[in-house]
């Protein structure tokens, strides 16, 4: 019995070093001495850090292996050319107010805020807006926001319209005390499709993850193995990082391919191009307003009331780019149905009426900003108040055509007109300027 | 594009935080992969991220293996703050701007 206990003692030793043999590549201490001293040489500022020591061969095979793809990427990122498609432009939302800055208006929310200051001229004279949009949830959110917060983030925003020419009424003859606002308007956007990029290229996007990271794999196992078995790993090192593939051989006694697939690379960076530019690129939600006095800023008679709108609206970009490659163009639709409720001081029944837009827009990058141009079809109905129809700016239809563009970076200058197709509306027309980002913000 | 090797790094599930700037003018995304070496086994994961949000992926690395944490901002003048973790423990945290990937050699504890 006693004799047989250092047989087995030896047993389950070399039992525990076959198994650390297995989970480990042969290493001797010298040679892992040899790999730490090859990867101080080749990145001083890496000696004797980030514990390294737990497996130094393998820890400079991956950093051997960085450098090469640091190299190859650099090149690929010399020679990129053309743009990604950019974010729609974020601007206050000046929707449904005279001064209307894009044909069919869009409900993708501010980041943090956003402001737009419209001069604006119609049949009643000239008058001037202003628009401040505000995100409510980033106020609230801390930055270690969750994923799911940071969705929440990108859901809604509230805007507060206001005239800037003159913010109260004159006091009439008959109540010289009464000093109303002449306008006020107030708007929620809503965006739920803020995130989502479509299945199909999520699938393409994990695919090339995937067949990216077993190359990578492939790369650094045959790295180790050469550093493992060749009497020099620094001189072997050095020419892995930057010698010719002779020279590697002569080096490492094996020759080493380290060559990164680009074309994988390409397909991987469009497919994740792919999946940012979706997500952005579309949009459908709801658009809530209320306005209190005159929405035509005088442009109409007796217009005073109060008005809800409530509507979905939807829209989606294609083109930009393919797979093959990327284009500074995009052309995108733009859709909105939603009904108004409005109430007319001094008349007694309220009206509904069906409020639609339809329009098409051309998306043009420049550098980091777009130049868009919007073209479509607004208009609103209602059955029950024909006599009224001028007073409640219904049974009409407007064609509106809009070009923004860039000024600076988050700012833009948009030019907007609209012509009446059918009813009695004025015909209008808009400058305004934009600040889509008010409050940048950097995170440290 | 900036490539860093960040050392070693335990086994065991990695997972990734990235929180866009406020500023920035378009979505990111962010990737996690895992492959292990000796192969076969791999694991992979990603989000886009909206200007302002913050998203985070994760990957089970169990066995000795290479972890590449990747942000691809849509302008290289893009940037957010980075956060790596190691079974929910920081590893690397730090700001990056533009094309970031950080990459690990997963090793198993001795």
């Amino acid at each position: 019995m006693t004799s047989r206990l250092p047989v087995a003692l030896v047993t389950v030793a070399a039992l525990l070093v076959s198994s650390h043999a297995a989970a480990q590549p042969p290493q001797t201490t010298e040679r892992g001495q040899q790999c730490l001293a090859a990867l101080a040489a080749l990145v001083p500022e890496r000696a004797n850090g980030a514990n390294d020591e737990r497996d130094p061969c393998f820890a400079l095979a991956n950093q051997l292996f960085d450098l090469s793809m640091g190299s190859a990427e650099k090149r690929a990122e010399a020679s990129m050319t053309g743009a990604d498609v950019a974010r729609r432009g974020i601007a206050a939302g000046l929707a449904g107010t005279v001064a209307q800055s894009s044909a069919v208006p869009a409900v993708m929310p501010a980041g943090v805020a956003a402001g737009t200051i419209a001069a604006v001229g119609t049949n009643g004279g000239q008058d001037a807006l202003a628009a401040i949009s505000i995100n409510p949830a980033v106020w609230f959110i801390a930055d270690t926001a969750t994923r799911a917060l940071a969705k929440a983030s990108r859901v809604a925003d509230v805007t507060l319209l206001i005239p800037v020419s003159g913010i109260t009424m004159t006091p009439s003859d008959e109540a010289p005390e009464a000093k109303s606002l002449r306008y006020f308007g107030a708007r929620v956007r809503l965006n739920f499709h803020g995130l989502s990029a479509g299945d199909a290229v999520w699938t393409t996007v994990r695919n090339e993850l995937r067949r990216d990271i077993e190359r990578q794999g492939q790369s650094v196992e045959a790295i180790e193995r050469v550093l493992t078995t060749t009497s020099d790993v620094t001189a072997c090192a050095t020419a892995l990082h930057d010698g010719p593939s002779a020279e590697v051989e002569e080096a490492c006694g094996a020759s080493v391919d380290l060559r990164v697939d680009e074309l994988g690379r390409q397909r991987l960076r469009n497919a994740l191009a792919q999946a940012r530019r979706l997500a952005d690129a579309k949009y459908f939600g709801l658009d809530l307003r209320f306005d209190s006095g005159d929405p035509t800023l005088g442009a109409v008679a007796d217009s005073r009331g109060t008005y809800l709108f409530a509507g979905l609206a939807m829209g989606r970009r294609f083109g930009g780019a393919t797979d093959a490659a990327p284009s500074p163009n995009s052309t995108g639709v733009q859709l909105r149905l939603g009904v108004r409720h409005a109430k007319l001081d001094g008349v007694a029944a309220a009206d509904f009426a069906v409020d639609a837009g339809a329009g098409l827009e051309f998306v043009r990058s420049v550098g980091d900003d777009e130049v868009t141009v919007t073209a479509g079809v607004e208009g609103r109905w209602s059955r029950d108040a024909e006599a009224l129809a001028e007073r409640l700016q219904t049974n009409m239809a407007v064609a509106r055509l809009s070009l923004s563009l860039p000024l600076t970076a988050g700012h833009a200058v948009s030019v907007s007109t609209s012509l009446p197709l059918s009813g009695d509306v004025s015909p209008t027309m808009s400058v305004s300027f934009n600040w889509a980002l008010l409050l940048p913000g950097k995170r440290q | 594009m900036s490539v860093v090797f960040k050392g070693t790094i335990g086994t065991g599930t990695v997972s990734a935080t990235f929180s866009s700037d406020y500023s920035n003018r378009d979505a990111d995304s962010l990737t996690a992969q895992y492959v292990s070496i000796p192969g076969p086994g791999s694991e992979v994961d990603a989000t886009v991220i909206v200007p302002g949000g913050a998203g985070t992926v994760r990957v089970s690395a169990p066995r000795r293996g290479r972890v590449v944490v990747a942000v691809e901002t849509g302008h290289s003048d893009e940037s957010g703050r980075l956060v790596v973790c190691l079974n929910d423990v920081e590893q690397d945290a730090g700001v990056v701007e533009g094309w970031t990937e950080w990459s690990y050699a997963a090793v198993e504890e001795q």
